[in-house]
């Protein structure tokens, strides 16, 4: 392009009738949500990362003399059935969650995206097949499909994040399909092709760039969902198998001792999972909020 | 002017913005009168105030946007000073508007003729079939005798000039004395345009209806109406008799507008552009607000601010043209 | 003599309903055996109300819209019989001005990058070539630099509709289709706009084609002017004979709807004429509902187009031949 920075330079504050309670609505009312869903974010990937640094514990290591010790100085979130520690298995378990459940969301979208294109931007025949296959697809239930997978595929952590990115693209490829299909109608596309432009180049220019922010705020929305999906399977036992740890692992190790009740084994993995879901529910929503604002602008 | 009691007297109007941003009003220090039977257009460019000061006396301001000064007088009442209980009543009764899009005005779930009973009910009572006789009586009255005697409508089975004679029909329910068009024939095409204005301007004689006649196209105004008001940036800058207005505008502005217009048929000549944009109401601007892109600027234009004066010399120019012979 | 563009019986035609892209049942007639030449420097004014199938002229001569039938000769090449790689080399020198520039340009591009667009697809310069012929043409069309980092939402109408320009002279065409460029604009900006149009086709021998509602826009800039009713060609000739001398009802009509100022409240042409439309499929003139002036004949044979002389042609049984239009 001719104006790399132009395109990249953010555009100027809207000017409309109340600029003060615009910019009120810009700092607070739109980038409170975003901002902090990211940060909040952020911080549980310094945890799960940054956070064995320094607290170098190991969370196979096991204690036999303190199984299921409450939390205490040496163990801060305490131990569980086996007398591991949990803040180290938290850590590593963190990382373990929200490492399948990106590339799974990676893996969605970009499945969902490529259908959603074809679909959107090939011929008529096509896309009508392609959707009433993605209609068939949508009825299974996620989780029947998941438990199905799970039963036929040896469990691993890059044949989960595979998994789960399968059951997740339909929801993008109706998206990135619907939005193609708007966006290909338009007189600005229809100038393109007027210059002399291909299919392809449609594609990418426009129509990428007309849907790509709404379908980034689905993937984090979709982020979400691979979160919870990974954890609930997990807590099932089809997930990440032991002794590996993991969010939806703890918390089911913590409900099979339910008789017991060691709090700390519910209440610390379950929290880990609330925030991650959170953080990414507020980035998502903040995200589509300013989408919105720009498109009123 | 005629004489007596005004349909519509605005007497220095200004509106401007709430929250006290601007460095402008919107619309400054405006007076006019309507008398009975008479139209009066109001000219001007995008934000030049006009719809403004028809929603300030239909009393619909956007949001955010304050009427700071000034009276308005709808048949001999004084609008300013009435409760918002009051005002709502008179709206519908007293005066009738006319948007350039029926289709939002309209709603789409009812039938064309069910809204006139609606609105008739709402302001006059009485029973349904006495409203429904006045329904047909109006749709007649519009030229739109089959849809009086047929079956009732929606508007979207309706073509676009058919409803905007349904939007008058609409706007006449309750016999106000005054009707504000804005923009009425701004989204119709050419002879469905004529048509339009034909009848804005038989009701007008027929009723003895005072019209506010909103439009940026002069050719329209000194056609139909009989008075123009020429509208810059928010401030009155010319009032005439349509007939010359035309031949012999005084105002610079006026002017340009004019010769901006091209000739049907072409005279070979360039057509006249006015230099600039107008301001926005965030620029202050000392003495005339048109001195920035007036080709007659005087020193003493960007000092002085010219005004209209009272009901006779209506140019609000230090420096006008010569006047119609 | 060099003929730019040459349309003979050109028609347009949609399916009423498709499925799974064939199309079912009947078709749509948009626009009927339309013909036109326009030479290179001059303006065609097709004029026309809505639905007349003026912006589908605009875009089956582009082929931005697949014609029926019919021939677009330009430079005595049917593009008509082309398909999308014949056409490519031809794509650049015809260029559309759409009817609404806000719609017509990607809202999150920059308008520098919008105007460069047709130089990455149809010139292939580099980039800082690219960006100095952006400028140069901002500049041709009266656009300030300043304005090409911003954002097409940021812009007024009448900076929208130059950038329009510019975009559209990036790849050096002859002909330009003009889609109502004015029809959103205060009067000011109108008349700048057409001035413009005026300067840069003395500049650069463009032809244009002006679709416009306004017979008055069209009386400005067009030596030639095609009217249309309903996907018909009603009467077409030297814009100035036209207008001084309509031959078809439905040009005086338009005319006679002109807000003239000098005729004030004058009695119309246009006043509404409540005859019933023939019944479809009929043989018809397609005016025959709101003419004035119609004959039984009218009902039942549809008029062929004839000339006048002076290149002036016009499809009506009973053409006016009044004295001259007094203005």
């Amino acid at each position: 392009m001719t104006d790399d920075r132009a395109a990249s330079r953010t555009a100027a504050p809207a000017r409309g009738l109340f600029p003060r309670a615009r910019r009120w609505q810009a700092a607070f009312g739109t980038l409170r949500a975003d901002l902090a869903g990211g940060l909040l974010f952020l911080a549980l990937a310094a945890f799960s990362w940054i956070g064995p640094l320094l607290y170098p514990h190991d969370p196979l290591a096991i204690h036999a003399h303190h199984i299921l010790a409450a939390p205490q100085a040496r163990f801060p979130l305490g131990t569980d059935d086996l007398g591991r520690n949990v803040l180290a298995r938290l850590m590593r378990g963190g990382q373990t969650t929200l490492a399948i459940s990106f590339v799974a969301s990676a893996i969605g979208l970009i499945a969902g995206l490529a259908y959603g294109l074809v679909a959107g931007l090939g011929p008529g025949w096509l896309d009508q097949i392609l959707m009433r296959l993605l209609d068939a697809l949508l009825a299974i239930p996620t989780l029947i499909l998941l438990i199905f997978f799970a039963a036929i595929v040896p469990l691993g952590e890059a044949s989960l994040a595979v998994m789960l990115g399968l059951v997740a693209w339909p929801g993008i490829a109706r998206l990135a399909r619907n939005e193609a299909r708007a966006a290909r109608e338009r007189d600005y596309v229809r100038a393109a092709r007027q210059f002399g432009a291909g299919r392809l180049y449609v594609a990418r220019v426009h129509i990428l760039r007309a849907m790509l922010p709404l379908v980034i705020v689905n993937a984090t929305f979709l982020m979400a969902d691979m979160i919870l999906g990974l954890s609930g399977l997990t807590f099932l036992g089809l997930g990440i198998e032991p002794p590996h740890a993991s969010w939806g692992g703890l918390l089911n190790s913590g409900a099979q001792l339910a008789v017991i009740d060691p709090w700390w084994l519910i209440a610390f993995p379950g929290l880990a999972i609330f925030l991650a879901i959170l953080a990414m529910n507020m980035l998502g929503q903040g995200l589509l909020a300013r989408l919105e604002g720009e498109g009123q602008a | 002017m005629t004489a007596g009691e005004a349909a519509l007297a605005v007497s220095g109007l200004t509106l401007g913005l709430a929250s006290g941003h601007a460095r402008q009003p919107l619309v400054e220090d405006l007076s006019f009168r309507i008398g009975r039977g008479e139209m009066l257009a109001f000219v001007g460019e995008s934000g030049s105030g006009k719809s403004l000061t028809a929603a300030a006396i239909f009393g619909l301001l956007p949001p955010g946007i304050r009427r700071m000064a000034g009276a308005i007088r709808v048949g001999g009442t004084e609008l300013t000073a009435l409760p918002e209980r009051a005002l709502r009543a008179r709206r519908g009764r007293d005066m009738g508007l006319v948007f350039q899009n029926p289709l939002t005005a309209l709603s789409p779930s009812l039938g064309v003729q069910a809204q006139i009973v609606e609105t008739y009910r709402v302001h006059k009572g009485g029973t349904r079939e006495a409203a429904r006789g006045r329904a047909r009586a109006l749709l007649t009255e519009v030229g739109l005798s089959a849809l009086a005697a047929g079956p009732d409508r929606y508007p979207h089975q309706l073509s676009g000039g058919m409803r905007q004679r349904v939007m008058i029909a609409l706007a006449l329910a309750c016999d106000p004395g005054l009707l504000i068009a804005d923009e009425p024939t701004t989204a119709l095409d050419t002879l469905i345009q004529v048509q339009i204005m034909d009848l804005l301007t038989r009701l007008q004689r027929e009723r003895g209806l005072a019209v506010l006649f909103i439009t940026h196209d002069l050719r329209l105004a000194a056609r139909y109406a009989d008075r123009i008001l020429v509208l810059y940036a928010g401030r009155a800058v010319e009032e005439g008799d349509a007939a010359s207005f035309f031949i012999a505008p005084r105002h610079p502005y006026s002017r340009a507008l004019r010769d901006a217009i091209p000739p049907v048929p072409a005279d070979g000549r360039r057509l006249a552009e006015i230099p600039g944009q107008p301001p926005g109401p965030q620029t202050r601007i000392e003495g005339c607000r048109f001195a920035p892109r007036c080709p007659d600027v005087r020193d003493d234009c960007r000092r002085v601010v010219p005004t209209m004066g009272p009901l006779g010399v209506r140019v609000a120019c230090l420096h006008p043209g010569a006047p119609a012979p | 003599m060099s003929a730019g563009l040459r349309i003979e019986h050109l028609s347009v035609e949609y399916a009423a309903r498709r499925r799974l892209g064939r199309p079912q049942g009947d078709t749509h007639k948009v626009l009927t055996d339309i013909g036109f030449t326009l030479l290179a420097g001059e303006t065609l004014g097709i004029v026309g109300e809505s639905g007349s199938g003026k912006t589908t002229l605009g875009h089956a001569v582009l082929r931005m819209t697949p014609p029926s039938s019919g021939r677009i000769l330009w430079d005595s090449v049917d593009l008509a019989a082309l398909d999308d790689r014949g056409l490519r080399p031809y794509r650049p020198h015809m260029q559309l001005v759409f009817q609404d520039p806000y719609e017509a340009m990607n809202p999150r591009m920059s308008i520098g990058c919008v105007i460069a667009e047709p130089l990455i697809l149809a010139c292939g310069l580099t980039r800082r070539a690219r960006r100095i012929r952006v400028a140069q043409l901002a500049s041709q069309v009266g656009l300030d630099e300043s304005l090409l980092t911003r954002y097409p939402r940021e812009l007024s109408g009448g900076q929208r509709q130059r950038a329009a320009l510019a975009r559209a002279l990036a790849t050096k065409p002859r002909l330009l289709v003009l889609d109502e460029p004015t029809s959103g604009l205060d009067v000011s900006l109108q008349a700048r706009i057409l001035n413009l149009l005026r300067d840069l086709q003395a500049e650069k021998g463009l032809s244009y084609l002006f679709i416009s509602h306004d017979l008055a826009a069209v009386s400005y800039i067009a030596q030639r002017t095609l009217v249309l009713f309903r996907g018909h060609m009603m009467e077409q000739g030297p814009t100035d004979a036209l207008i001084r001398r309509p031959a078809h009802p439905y040009t005086a009509a338009l005319l006679a709807a002109l807000p003239v100022p000098a005729e004030r409240k004058a009695a119309n042409s246009a006043a509404e004429v409540t005859r019933l439309p023939p019944d479809p499929g009929s043989r018809a003139c397609v005016y025959y509902a709101g003419c004035a002036t119609a004959q039984p004949r009218c009902r039942t044979e549809a008029p062929i187009a004839t000339t006048l002389g002076d290149d002036h042609l016009v499809a009506c049984h009973y053409p006016l031949h009044g004295a001259a239009r007094d203005f």
